[in-house]
Formats: structure tokens, sequence, C-alpha cells
């Protein structure tokens, strides 16, 4: 396994020297884990086996950050054209106790209209932990004054970019998120190691 | 009486300079229909010789409206409260993305890409200055 590794790195320096990334080359691989979806399925993690995914942590209260992070996404899927049949979004909530699978549906509904592309995850909140565990994603609820918004989340705002066979492979900070570069770096990618069909 | 007249005339100007805040390119991000919340930005540019505070602001469509900044720790974005926001003289603040913002909370009705909703900023010198800012999805 280390060796693989090894070699999986070496591969991504090597072809760094042709192709400057744009994002934080990384390598992790993900457990598999289930959730629910905007439809109030149970889906699980290797559901998505095949397909390149951009995944973010967020919640539909969100005010700034994630309706920012969720444009710039829209426009990555735009901007991926024929290659965006290889790519899924999961929006995976911080905020299972107000992010309803009815919730959801309506958030990610404004920004894939489609409905083929960005799914939307919760679930209980020891489920959402367990997974923002593994992504090292972090959340914590901020208390408001008012009692009718009654809270906010603090979160960790980064956009993972994880391969067919589960693998973060890129990490985009909140400050790196030009849609026109993330949309090249996976084209490189799946250029790279494949359509994972 | 000429010269109470010009003393008259420079305090107006004097008056009139003294108030100089534009509010340029305000809009309001579009959100999902579903959304209670959303964000105002816009650049607060400050033409007098004195600075200037922004104490408050309101909008018919929201519940509360905040002065925010978006504040990245170690790749966690905080939210943090400002009490006023001071425009220094002769210069400009911008509220954007990701940074300085005005927080519309606990949203009346949804919002419409492309319409434009009625904001009164409250500022220490400058009083009530009223704004229209588009609806935008950027």
């Amino acid at each position: 396994m280390k060796k693989l590794i090894f070699i999986f790195v070496l591969l991504i320096f090597s072809f760094s020297y042709a192709y400057q990334f744009y994002g934080i080359p990384y390598l992790q691989q993900v457990n598999d884990f289930s959730l629910i979806n905007q439809d109030g399925k149970k889906i699980k993690f290797s559901d998505f086996k095949g397909k390149y995914l951009l995944v973010f942590f967020g919640y539909t209260y969100c005010p700034d950050v994630c309706p920012t992070s969720m444009l710039r996404i829209s426009d990555v899927l735009d901007e991926l054209g024929d290659y965006k049949k290889y790519v899924k979004v999961l929006f995976i909530s911080v905020d299972p106790e107000r992010d309803t699978p009815k919730a959801l549906k309506k958030f990610i509904s404004f920004y894939d209209k489609t409905g083929k592309y960005i799914v939307g995850l919760t679930g209980k909140p020891e489920d959402i932990k367990k997974v923002a565990k593994q992504f090292r994603a972090f959340y914590q609820k901020v208390p408001v004054k008012n009692k009718e918004v009654g809270y906010l989340v603090d979160h960790s705002a980064y956009i993972y970019l994880v391969d067919p066979k589960g693998i973060i492979r890129m990490i985009y900070r909140p400050d790196n998120d030009d849609p026109k570069r993330i949309a090249e770096d996976i084209k490189q990618i799946i250029k790279m190691f494949g359509t994972g069909e | 009486m000429k010269k109470f007249i010009i003393f008259l005339l420079t305090g107006f100007i004097f008056l009139a300079y003294g108030n100089e805040i534009i509010i340029k390119d305000p809009w309001i991000r579009a959100v999902p229909p579903s959304s209670k919340n959303t964000a105002l930005f816009m650049t607060i540019v400050n033409k007098s010789d004195k600075q200037d505070t922004l104490i408050s602001v309101k909008t018919d469509i929201a519940k509360i409206v905040m002065i925010h900044k978006t504040v990245e720790e170690n790749g966690i974005m905080k939210m943090k409260h400002v009490d006023s926001l001071s425009i220094p003289p002769h210069s400009e603040v911008k509220l954007k993305p990701g940074g300085l913002h005005i927080m519309i909370m606990g949203l009346k009705r949804p919002i419409k890409e492309g319409e434009e909703v009625k904001i009164n900023l409250f500022f220490k010198n400058s009083g009530n200055i009223e704004i229209l800012a588009p609806v935008l999805r950027r």
C-alpha cells in the first residue's frame, strides 16, 4: 500500500511539471458511510464510486460562505462542458437539525436546475460528525442573540475533489475558488487517471 | 451683510461636503427561495474630510439586519458581529463576499433575482441614506 501511495504521489508530482495544479494535492482514502439524500433515501458514499466528486460541507441557513461556494461549484459544472457527466457534487449539511431532506432539495435545486449533478446529504448528527471527521471538516454552532435566527454555524469551507475510487485528490481553500481553474484541474485529472467508467 | 452671506454660503458648502457618503455597486446575493438568510455587499465611499460611521441598516424584507465580517481562521470561516463600521475620510470600504457584509437574516419573503430591494443605511454624520440594491446571482 505504501508503495502504491508513493507511486501516486510521484505521478502527481511528475505531471505537475507539465500542468500546475490550482488546488492543493492531497491523498486520502475515504471510508464508506451512509447518509440521507434530498429525497429522504439512505445513500452510501460507495454508491458514487465511478464518479469524480466535489464535496462541500455547509448548511442551508448559511448567509455568506455557502452561497458563494455553491455558486462557484455551479460555475465549475458549467465550465466542465463535456466532462460534466463524470462529476457529481455532494453538499453535506453541518446543520442536520434544520436541514431536512426537503430543505436540502429546495436549496440544491437553485444551484442545479437539472437535479442531476448536485446531491444534498443530511443525517443523524452523530453520523454527520463521523463523516466530517474523515474529511477533517470542522463545524460549530454559534448562537445569535436574536431568538428567531437561533444560531449560525462556523465551519471549514474547503472543496474536496474525490476520485472515482473514493480517494481525496485535491483540496480547494475558500479563497481558491476560481471556477475555470478548478474545472481545468478536474479535466487534467480525468485525462491522467481516466473517466472512472 | 456681504460677509454674513459669504459665511452662510461657506457653511452650506462645508455641510454639503461634510455629508458626502456615496454607495457604489450595492447588490444582494440571490439565494434559494427557501433560504432565510442572505447578504448585502457594496462599496462605501467617504469623500468628506471627516470620518463617518455606519451605525445600522434596515430593510422591510427581513427581520434582522446586522453588520458582519467573515473571518477565516485555519480554514474555518467564522462570522463576527461588527457593532459599527468606520469609513475614514477620503477613502472607501469594500463589503464583499467572504469579508465584510451586511447580513440580512430572517427573510420575510423569497427574494427574486433581478428585483431591487430598498435598504436604509444610517450613518453617524450623514444620517439616513436610502439605496436600491439589485438581487444578483454572483
